[in-house]
């Protein structure tokens, strides 16, 4: 009887390339295929709804939350640090950008403000990337699963602070603080919840990230952490001091998103898991789609933005099933992406 | 003190947790990072409650309703086959362990939304009333008998093996893959379980994400036991006792219930510095190959 063995290989850059556009067609596929089986729409209006949504500004929402995220993951992950903890980065980095707006007197200088306030909500990101860096470094914990618990702890800390002290005098309803004076947000653009500025900055991590990972030694020693630790220390770079960077820079790349989101979609801190949304696990299999290159995440994010966008505008009478569309249709993209890795990465062989 | 004790041990929740928790533990023994547990707990528990309305007094058999049995082997069947769907992407595929969790999380709360919100009547259920005495037995016993199958059996011996130190399990005859796939069905069938539990004992009812959370907690549990099925009987009755007490604390000691609620994640990272710091480590031992990806090397033909 013939044996199935699975074995390594190595693709060439164009074919693996390839792999990925494939599963991206693929995707946006299966994206229309469901939307129109689950709403009971028409495959035409649901495939009309995915080029309208291609070229909604709306995806900027998205990308401006989610681009900065996956940017600061792809380095963590190059570096083979699993920082899954950036989702309470995010919403540590908005606690951060509240304090600053509400509860000092730079909230009411303008400009200063959500400068400060933004530099902040990083410091904020990195300190909560520490513990799980930490413990990795010094005592072998596995960083995975310390840096998830943080997030939960994040969430916690937010809705204490949203319902306990920080709640707002004028606010009946749901729990949030106040709404941060106007001299701290970021201005949007008309119509919309985002802002150009923003975009800019996003767009401008992304190339700084990829000239700091694959122009510079530093970078290109943090990207061989991943493969061999051991021959990073023969170079004469301190392997620790390495990973330490990697996992605070994705923490101050999350924080920062945090802090952003607030000053220009929230306006007010609300409760953890609505501050968080999940960003911060997909921004985790984002960086995976972008193939860890912050470059290749600019289009991977609007993508992802726009399969988001899509499952929202085919919600008919209830936001309840586009929700869950949305979540249905990013995770089986996600769960194609991995198995295209396997594609690339291994073959199967007869014998 | 007592009645409270005896409250604990019978509450439907925390029976439903020990469960969850023990779930995790075979699961991660075998060397898996569990993440895609949440997501299967959500899928379970939208399962248990939908079946329990389309299947009640379908069949009677002997003047029984065997309504109930039916959505709990539906309940188990969903999660181990979803769970099988994870162990191939990791045993057979090689992706890695978090990143398949994470990726099937989303998918798996989307999905357990869409039949959830597509096929539910009503939102509620009648809850299935077991005696006290019959849900706290079975607590203890599913804890006992995690604890003999995995320290106390020859299968137990492999999937620990294969969490510790994949290679060497191999060299010794323990075929890493199988011995994975079969931890995450025995783990899963306890995840089944427990989430029938909570959807049709202990809740009665369904949102929209009704269990999303459930499977993190459980994680950090198995966590702050290290990873031990006996430890994690009194750990879970512990934070049982928080969580279902968190707003008579917030009255009585004035402890705000939100940090009643992060208390498993600090309390689990702080234990784990604990052990690993001083020589508790060598009791306790860790599943230390847990997320490495196994790849067993063979030539080409």
């Amino acid at each position: 009887m013939p044996r199935v063995a699975i074995v390594r290989r190595e693709l060439p850059m164009a074919m693996s390339a390839l792999a990925k556009v494939f599963v991206i067609l693929l995707g946006m596929l299966i994206a229309v295929a469901l939307a129109s089986t689950v709403t009971r729409t028409h495959i035409d209006i649901a495939f009309a709804t995915l080029l309208q949504s291609l070229v909604n500004l709306n995806v900027f929402v998205y990308i401006s939350t989610l681009l900065p995220i996956a940017v600061g993951l792809c380095i963590a992950f190059s570096a083979n640090a699993w920082n899954l903890g950036a989702e309470g980065q995010l919403v540590m980095g908005a606690v951060g950008a509240t304090f600053v707006a509400l509860y000092t007197p730079l909230g009411s200088q303008e400009i200063v403000a959500p400068i400060v306030a933004i530099i902040f909500a990083a410091l904020l990101g990195a300190l909560w990337a520490l513990p799980a860096a930490l413990l990795k470094m010094f005592r072998g914990v596995n960083e995975a699963l310390t840096a998830l618990l943080m997030n939960f702890i994040a969430y916690y800390i937010t809705n204490y602070l949203v319902k306990g002290p920080w709640r707002g005098r004028a606010v009946y309803g749901y729990p949030t603080t106040d709404m941060v004076p106007r001299q701290a947000r970021i201005p949007m653009v008309p119509g919309y919840s985002f802002s150009w500025y923003v975009v800019a900055a996003c767009i401008a991590i992304a190339l700084l990230a990829y000239l700091f990972l694959y122009k510079t030694r530093l970078g290109a020693a943090l990207r061989a952490l991943g493969s061999s630790p051991r021959f990073v220390e023969l170079i004469g770079v301190s392997s620790r001091r390495l990973y330490l960077i990697a996992f605070l820079l994705s923490g101050a790349l999350a924080g920062f998103a945090g802090g952003v989101k607030l000053l220009v979609y929230h306006g007010k801190l609300v409760e953890g898991p609505i501050v968080g949304s999940g960003y911060g696990f997909t921004a985790i299999m984002l960086a995976w789609l972008g193939g860890l290159n912050p470059l290749l995440l600019i289009p991977a994010s609007y993508y992802t933005a726009a399969l988001y966008i899509l499952s929202f505008g085919l919600q008919i009478g209830s936001a309840a099933i586009g929700d869950a569309l949305a979540n249905t249709i990013v995770g089986s993209l996600l769960t194609l992406v991995l198995l295209a890795d396997f594609l690339t990465r291994y073959k199967l062989v007869l014998r | 003190m007592l009645e409270e004790v005896a409250r604990i041990l019978t509450d439907p929740l925390v029976v439903a947790l020990v469960f969850w928790v023990l779930s995790d533990i075979v699961v991660e023994r075998s060397g898996v990072i569990n993440l895609a547990l949440d997501g299967i707990i959500t899928v379970g528990i939208a399962v248990a409650f939908v079946s329990t309305q389309h299947l009640s007094y379908t069949i009677i058999l002997w003047g029984v309703d065997m309504g109930p049995i039916m959505s709990l082997l539906v309940t188990v069947a969903t999660t181990v086959v979803l769970a099988t769907l994870f162990m191939f992407f990791i045993n057979i595929l090689h992706a890695y362990h978090v990143l398949t969790g994470l990726a099937l999380n989303i998918a798996f709360y989307g999905l357990s939304a869409l039949i959830g919100l597509r096929l539910q009547k009503t939102p509620t259920i009648a809850t299935l009333r077991l005696p006290p005495p019959i849900l706290a037995s079975v607590g203890i016993l599913v804890v006992l008998s995690t604890w003999l199958i995995l320290y106390r059996t020859t299968i137990g011996m492999a999937v620990r093996a294969c969490g510790f130190n994949p290679r060497a399990a191999e060299h010794l005859g323990v075929r890493v893959w199988r011995a994975r796939f079969l931890a995450s069905a025995i783990g899963y069938t306890l995840a089944g379980i427990g989430s029938y539990i909570y959807a049709v004992v202990y809740r009665g009812g369904w949102v929209q994400y009704t269990g999303r959370g459930y499977g993190f907690l459980a994680i950090t549990l198995a966590m702050a036991s290290t990873w031990h099925p006996l430890l994690s009987y009194p750990i879970a009755l512990v934070f049982g006792y928080l969580y279902t007490s968190a707003y008579a604390l917030q009255l009585l000691y004035g402890v705000h219930s939100e940090i009643v609620n992060a208390l498993p994640y600090i309390a689990s990272i702080a234990i784990v510095t604990v052990v690993y710091s001083t020589p508790l480590h060598k009791k306790l031992v860790a599943p230390r190959a847990l997320g490495e990806v196994y790849f067993k090397e063979e030539r080409a033909a």
